[in-house]
């Protein structure tokens, strides 16, 4: 009840300050909402029932490599899990976890309506789909690559003469580096594209998990029906995401067998197209939305 | 369309929230999805009999994965849409019986998949009908039918009752059924005494190979672990606080 | 009349008559009473110590968001179940015998509703769970009565939020229940909505049901509720007519503490004044004690401008009674 004598009615200007400092650009807006969406995806600021499956998740992928490393310590010579391996079996973990985080990333914001308020904020839309991608992407990495360096380090660290290996691993870690990168921001970008369709998470989980299942039988059925000609027959595997993976992991690591018969840049160009399309067809119907 | 919302209210609003959404949708295109398979099959046809690529159809790919999934669907979100959107007051507010609520969502979930998954497993026989040398589709799909009507009835249940339980139930029931049910239940062989798939491919085997009695008891097995779940749902939803 | 202004409830234990209950003038029956209600979530306290009675016409829950009337009106509605205490709803206990309902309704707070139904599918769904006798009558009635009769065959999700607001109160109406539970139903309606909702609540209240309102706003709850409950922190901080909350409040003495320029001649014409009890100087500020704080607050800047002296501040100290204050006075 402050008042100054005969100055009644007077408008203090006390709860709205303007803000006169530096302006940040579109770069920190996208990260600001990838940090956001990282954080919310793992349950941060939650009841418990919300971290349970990502640690469950977490440590799905961690048990395997601590294996290894532990039996590479008392048995240097036993290779318990070579990096191709480690990719193939993890590709139904991450199926999973992108399966949990891209739903909550996406389906989410249009659920509670936020993207009114999102986009009456500088951040465009399509820096909103690539702000989305990054904190997929960037998450992912934390399955698909992360456990991956370590058991890198692990072997390296444990040779009879560390340095040197570890120097001599240099071309693995960079082909570690590569599918680990690929496969999350693949993975994600489609988990992402599923999910900007429905507002509800459940739905969008449904389809990316059935999704990710039954291309894998669609590619071996279409391999079974194209088995006299194996020039078409290989293509099959850009129907199928898992197939995908494993034709440029094979690629990679010298081991065509694990996939289809395609050139490594063939693979690598799929899946970036995959990214691409994903994210124009997201892009495009952004832009439409209110 | 007026008598069903008078006879039947929750199962009519739940029909209507599942073909108002995206669901039901879902639903009937994956369930159409075995007739994909069939289609390629049948353009162009690899080494199997229909008859045993029907039969292999069934157990590697429809009961495993796309049963689940498209029973999953629904089960879950008869009672998560309620929980996730906040409208469950509206239900429980009543003086209706939490067994007349529990019911309703039940009827509403084999309404939405059982017919669907007939209609696909019909038009897949029907296409595979068409490959070479195709004979005794006719039980393949008494089997098949008989099975998944089983399945639908044992996994609605569960999921119905699992919903009220646990948030991101479905996520929690895929992780149960791929990564549990495949990954484990290939090692450890306990596990199939308590996976949905055995019962189910049990009922489908008993059907196919005419022994009705495997069948029928597969089959009642899970009819009442299908109720039990429903009573547990009904005991759930007395004790549920909603805010 | 009840007179109490902070309600010390360990005094209010079992076994009180209905007329008892702090809330309810002597001689009224309670339709809803709780007593020793406390609600937890883990270390969170929502509520405690709540014992009170609603009875027959318009109450109000007043109070500050997240003061705790969402959830006492959850707690009345038997959607969550109080950690301690009793709940009766017209004598039986919540939660409960699911039969209460059929004279219950709430319109709660809650945004979502059934998007793919229209607003009569909502509604009529509402009526033929509550078994009403006559449907479609119960429906066209109540979808009339809340000014929704063009907009009914329009689905929910299309609904502006003072629609949404005015179909939830609708559903809620449908089977003419004895007792209304309404969350901030003003909430988000423009001017016309409001005023019409209003001469609905309080028709409502004079036909003899029991309605209740929860709001944070005074001023639009003065015009249809005498009776109020002050939920401030998950307490009662105050009950009863609201005339005499605001009274008995301006019959305790307040302190006010006053900052300006110069306090000693300030306090020098004050401490002439009758409604002045006690002064006290310190440094630049001035604690005074006075027994009519509304009329303090006039005399104070009157005396500051005949004195020449310049008013900063001028603000009552304590603090229980401050935050009742601003509400039962409005800011």
């Amino acid at each position: 009840m402050s008042a100054a004598p005969g100055e009644y009615g007077e408008i203090f200007d006390r709860g709205y300050r303007h803000y006169d400092g530096p302006r940040l650009g579109q770069a920190q807006a996208i990260w600001a909402l990838a940090r956001y969406s990282m954080a919310r995806a793992l349950g941060m600021r939650r009841p418990w029932t919300a971290k349970i499956i990502p640690m469950l998740l977490y440590a799905a992928v961690a048990i395997p490599v601590l294996i290894a490393i532990g039996i590479r310590a008392f048995f240097p010579a036993f290779v318990f899990l070579r990096y191709p391996e480690f990719f193939g079996a993890i590709f139904l973990l991450v199926g999973i976890f992108v399966a949990l985080i891209a739903p909550e990333m996406m389906s989410s914001d249009r659920h509670d309506r936020l993207l009114p308020l999102y986009f009456s904020r500088p951040i465009g839309r399509t820096s909103y789909v690539l702000a989305k991608l990054l904190a997929t992407g960037l998450l992912t990495l934390s399955m698909s690559l992360l456990p991956a360096v370590v058991l890198w380090l692990g072997n390296g660290f444990l040779a009879p003469e560390p340095l040197p290996a570890l120097q001599a691993g240099l071309g693995d870690l960079g082909r570690i580096v590569v599918a680990g990168t690929m496969i999350a921001f693949y993975l994600g970008a489609i988990g992402l594209l599923i999910s900007s369709f429905t507002g509800r998470k459940s739905v969008a989980v449904g389809v990316i998990i059935l999704g990710f299942v039954l291309s894998e039988s669609l590619s071996v059925a279409i391999l079974q029906a194209f088995r006299d000609r194996p020039d078409l027959a290989r293509w099959s595997m850009v129907v199928s995401p898992s197939r995908t993976i494993a034709t440029m992991v094979g690629q990679l690591f010298g081991e065509p067998d694990l996939g289809s018969d395609v050139p490594l840049n063939v693979a690598l160009g799929v899946m970036a197209a995959v990214i691409a399309i994903c994210c124009g067809v997201m892009f495009a119907w952004y832009q439409r939305r209110d | 369309m007026a008598a069903l919302w008078r006879l039947l209210p929750v199962t009519t609003l739940t029909v209507r929230q599942f073909t108002g959404g995206r669901t039901a949708r879902l639903v009937f295109v994956l369930s159409l999805i075995p007739a994909l398979f069939a289609a390629i099959y049948v353009a162009r046809p690899w080494d199997v009999t229909p008859n045993a690529f029907a039969t292999d159809l069934f157990r590697e790919l429809i009961a495993p994965t796309l049963l689940p999934i498209v029973v999953l669907l629904p089960a879950t979100a008869a009672f998560g849409n309620e929980l996730e959107d906040g409208t469950l007051p509206y239900l429980l507010m009543k003086p209706v019986s939490r067994l007349r609520l529990v019911l309703g969502k039940y009827a509403a979930v084999l309404i939405v998949t059982v017919p669907a998954l007939l209609a696909g497993l019909v038009v897949t026989t029907a296409i595979v009908a068409q490959g070479p040398e195709a004979r005794d589709l006719g039980r393949v799909l008494v089997a098949m039918a008989g099975a998944s009507a089983a399945a639908a009835v044992l996994l609605g249940a569960v999921f119905l009752l699992v919903s009220l339980i646990v948030p991101r139930a479905l996520l929690a029931g895929m992780i149960y059924i791929f990564a549990w049910e495949s990954l484990l239940g290939r090692f450890l062989p306990g596990v199939q005494a308590i996976s949905s798939r055995e019962y189910a491919l049990r009922v489908f085997d008993g059907i196919l190979d005419d022994e009705f009695s495997s069948a029928s008891n597969a089959a009642l097995t899970m009819l009442v672990v299908a109720a039990v779940c429903l009573l547990l749902a009904v005991w759930r939803l007395r004790n549920v606080q909603v805010d | 009349m009840t007179e109490t202004l902070s309600v010390n409830v360990n005094q209010a234990g079992n076994g009180l008559a209905p007329s008892e209950l702090p809330g309810l003038p002597p001689g009224a029956e309670a339709v809803i009473a709780l007593r020793g209600v406390a609600k937890w979530y883990g270390d969170v306290v929502a509520v405690s110590d709540l014992t009170f009675g609603i009875g027959t016409g318009v109450t109000a829950l007043l109070g500050p968001n997240g003061a705790g009337k969402s959830t006492i009106l959850n707690l009345v509605s038997g959607l969550i179940r109080p950690s301690s205490g009793t709940i009766q709803v017209l004598d039986r206990a919540v939660p409960g015998d699911t039969r209460v309902y059929r004279d219950l309704g709430l319109a709660g707070e809650q945004e979502q509703l059934y998007g793919s139904l229209t607003g009569r599918e909502f509604v009529r769904l509402n009526a033929i769970l509550q078994k009403t006798a006559n449907p479609d009558a119960a429906v066209e009635r109540t979808i009339d009565l809340v000014d929704m009769s063009d907009a009914a065959d329009r689905h929910l999700g299309g609904y502006s939020k003072g629609m949404r607001q005015r179909i939830k109160v609708a559903a809620a109406l449908v089977h003419d229940p004895r007792v209304l539970l309404l969350d901030e139903p003003l909430n988000g309606t423009d001017p016309v909505q409001r005023a019409s909702l209003i001469a609905l609540i309080r028709r409502l209240g004079e036909e003899g049901k029991t309605v209740v309102v929860s709001s944070h706003v005074l001023s639009e709850v003065e015009r249809f509720a005498r009776n109020v409950l002050v939920i401030v922190n998950g307490k009662l901080a105050a009950a009863g007519d609201f005339r005499t909350i605001r009274e008995r409040m301006d019959e305790r003495d307040h302190i006010v503490r006053i900052r300006c320029d110069n306090p000693r001649r300030l306090a020098a014409a004050l401490v002439v004044e009758p409604v002045t009890t006690s002064i006290k100087v310190e440094d630049s500020r001035l604690i005074a004690e006075t027994s009519d704080v509304r009329q303090f607050g006039r005399l104070v800047p009157e005396l500051a401008r005949q004195e020449g002296i310049r008013l900063f501040e001028m603000q009552p100290v304590d603090e229980s009674l401050a935050s009742v204050f601003s509400y039962l006075v409005g800011s």
